[in-house]
């Protein structure tokens, strides 16, 4: 893939099930794209003259290149993927691998690496600012301080604690927008997610399965309050049960307490315009790592940003597993990438109506910091 | 297959009997919902590349694995979910426990659904679950009513007429695209 991605000179965006295939930390991968995506891959998108898609049938459509500006060469392995999510030009039903091999002569050799901008470059040069744009934003994002503790700076941390060979599982609510931007999985890091059903409460089963499928390797599972109310804390029970046995009782939970179905709360604003039913989408308070404790695990509480890093060194030095409850902020947005502004007044509109200032601060900062790196090649742009 | 992910119910007591005797060869891994041992056998599936498999009782415990079957079928997965039924004498009689597990599993495993009616037909009904699984990644299933659990196993000779023998060999095809 890579071969294949150089001798175009591209840039690379996943969907969110494509996010563990290759290494983001590639100055031309923009991440993931989408709803929960990020900046770089929405502007590699907006702007590509030719798409190659891989293997992927990314669900959001609005975040495809308007239809007539790409011409786009499709592979799946299934014949019926092939043009059924965006209109392409060509299909290739085969094996990506396979493909890929078939198709690489075809293109051009790769070029020399080096300093020199030869002209097919300029492309990848234009790709790698929306990527370094794109890291700004993060930077900003994760370091934005508020009254309560930042959940994209607990998840963006973790990265730097991952130890080697760890097998990911992630829940469905705010965490899958954290995990999707922000965090870093390093090489052979499986991580897995219900991603096309979307259902809560699959991060504790799926991390149950990774690790009885390797037993000496960590696990993480990353989940909401909600979450763990529905089936989580059950599971608990499990991994209570049969850690003892495991050669590595390393199993990491993280549930992002913020008292709220935080997903849902930012769908009825941003789509629907309407103020947060509070009393329906309240998450019951209960305490996570008081429960972990009384089940024999590790139990640890945090709520601030100082607090981050010596939680995730401590759970990933634990002798047993460890579940770290983060009480974080229900008013961090979840604002998509390049919104276009109507959708955004119509989310403020929704704020003010609850009379939440707090989040309506942190939108309007969050659309700050985009706007300091406006997208290249597009509407809106420079 | 070394795991499968389920929970007991008296709609399953032969086949949970019949698991403990295959210990250790295959260990029952219990969650505490069906639903979660659906999700495990999707993981599972996710992080091995193999296929999952989950088992649940008749009735309620089979209504809880869809979930975690949609699961597979979406993000196309290999899972088979084993589940029981009640005695087949009584099928039909508004028994107790008694739920249309056809119409409830024929959209999640549509690819392979199959009620075994005979023990003859045991080895054949779980060779094709799951393979099919594999061939489709995508979810099948297996109802085993509660008589035909409890039925001793069918030594075949086969093949003869009526008896399909099958194997359980299976490969991938290399999948090169036609040139164009
Ligand atoms: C089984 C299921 N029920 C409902 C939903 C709708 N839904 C999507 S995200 C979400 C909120 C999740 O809340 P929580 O786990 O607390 O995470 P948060 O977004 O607050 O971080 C809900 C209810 C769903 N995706 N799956
Ligand atoms: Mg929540």
């Amino acid at each position: 893939m890579l071969d294949v991605v150089d001798r175009l000179g591209a840039g690379i965006a996943t969907s969110l099930l494509g996010k563990p295939i290759l290494d983001e930390s590639l100055p031309f991968h923009c991440g993931v794209m989408g709803h929960l995506g990020t900046t770089a891959a929405a502007d590699l998108l907006a702007a590509c003259d030719t798409l190659l898609i891989i293997g992927s049938s990314d669900p959001w459509t609005e975040f495809y290149p308007p239809v007539g500006q790409a011409r786009t060469v499709q592979i799946d392995l299934a014949a019926r993927n092939l043009g059924a999510k965006y209109p392409v030009e060509v299909g290739l039903a085969g094996d990506t691998a396979e493909t890929l091999r078939a198709l690489a002569p075809m293109f051009t050799a790769a070029p020399v690496p080096g300093p020199a901008p030869a002209p097919g470059r300029e492309w990848r040069s234009q790709v790698e600012g929306m990527v370094a744009s794109w890291h700004d934003v993060l930077d900003s994002r994760v370091h934005t301080t508020a009254e309560l503790l930042n959940p994209q700076l607990v998840v963006h941390e973790l990265s730097a604690h991952l130890p080697a060979g760890t097998q990911v599982a992630v829940d469905v609510g705010s965490v899958t927008y954290w995990y999707a931007r922000f965090l870093r999985l390093g090489p052979d890091m499986p991580a897995h997610l219900s991603s096309t059903l979307a259902s809560m409460g699959s991060a504790m089963p799926y991390g149950l399965a990774a690790k009885l499928y390797r037993p000496d390797r960590p696990v993480v599972a990353l989940a909401g309050d909600g979450s763990m109310q529905m089936n989580g804390l059950s599971e608990l029970i499990t991994v209570a049960a049969r850690w003892r046995q495991w050669a590595d009782p390393r199993f990491v939970v993280l549930v992002l307490h913020n008292g709220d179905l935080a997903e849902v709360s930012w769908e009825q604003r941003e789509v629907e315009g309407d103020p947060r039913s509070a009393r329906s989408l309240a998450v019951p308070t209960f305490p996570y790592a008081g429960y972990a404790e009384l089940l024999g695990l590790r139990g640890l509480r945090i709520g601030a940003a100082r607090e981050v890093g010596p939680a995730w060194r401590a759970a990933f030095a634990s002798d047993r597993p460890c579940l770290v409850e983060a009480v974080v902020d229900p008013d961090v947005p979840l604002l998509p990438p390049r919104q276009a502004e109507d959708d955004v007044t119509q989310t403020i509109r929704a704020l003010r109506l609850e009379g939440n200032v707090t989040a309506a601060v942190q939108l309007r900062q969050q659309r700050r910091q985009e706007a300091h790196h406006p997208a290249a090649g597009r509407p809106g742009g420079p | 297959m070394r795991r499968i992910f389920g929970l007991a119910g008296d709609g399953i007591d032969p086949i949970v009997a019949a698991l403990r005797r295959a210990e250790p060869e295959i260990e029952l891994v219990t969650a505490r919902h069906e639903e979660m041992a659906a999700f495990m056998a999707t993981g599972h599936a996710k992080y091995t590349g193999e296929v999952g498999v989950c088992l649940a009782t008749q009735g309620p415990g089979a209504i809880h694995l869809l979930t975690g079957l949609y699961d597979a079928k979406l993000d196309r997965r290999p899972v088979v979910a084993i589940i029981g039924q009640i005695v087949s004498t009584a099928l039909g009689g508004g028994y107790q426990q008694e739920v249309d597990l056809h119409t409830l599993f024929k959209d999640v495993c549509g690819q392979y659904l199959q009620e075994v009616t005979g023990p003859e037909q045991v080895h054949l009904v779980v060779d094709n679950a799951v393979r099919t699984a594999i061939a489709t990644s995508s979810p099948t299933c297996v109802i085993v009513p509660h008589d035909i659990q409890r039925a001793p196993a069918h030594e075949h000779d086969g093949p003869a007429h009526g008896i399909v023998r099958t194997s359980a060999v299976v490969t991938r095809p290399r999948v090169v695209p036609a040139a164009a």
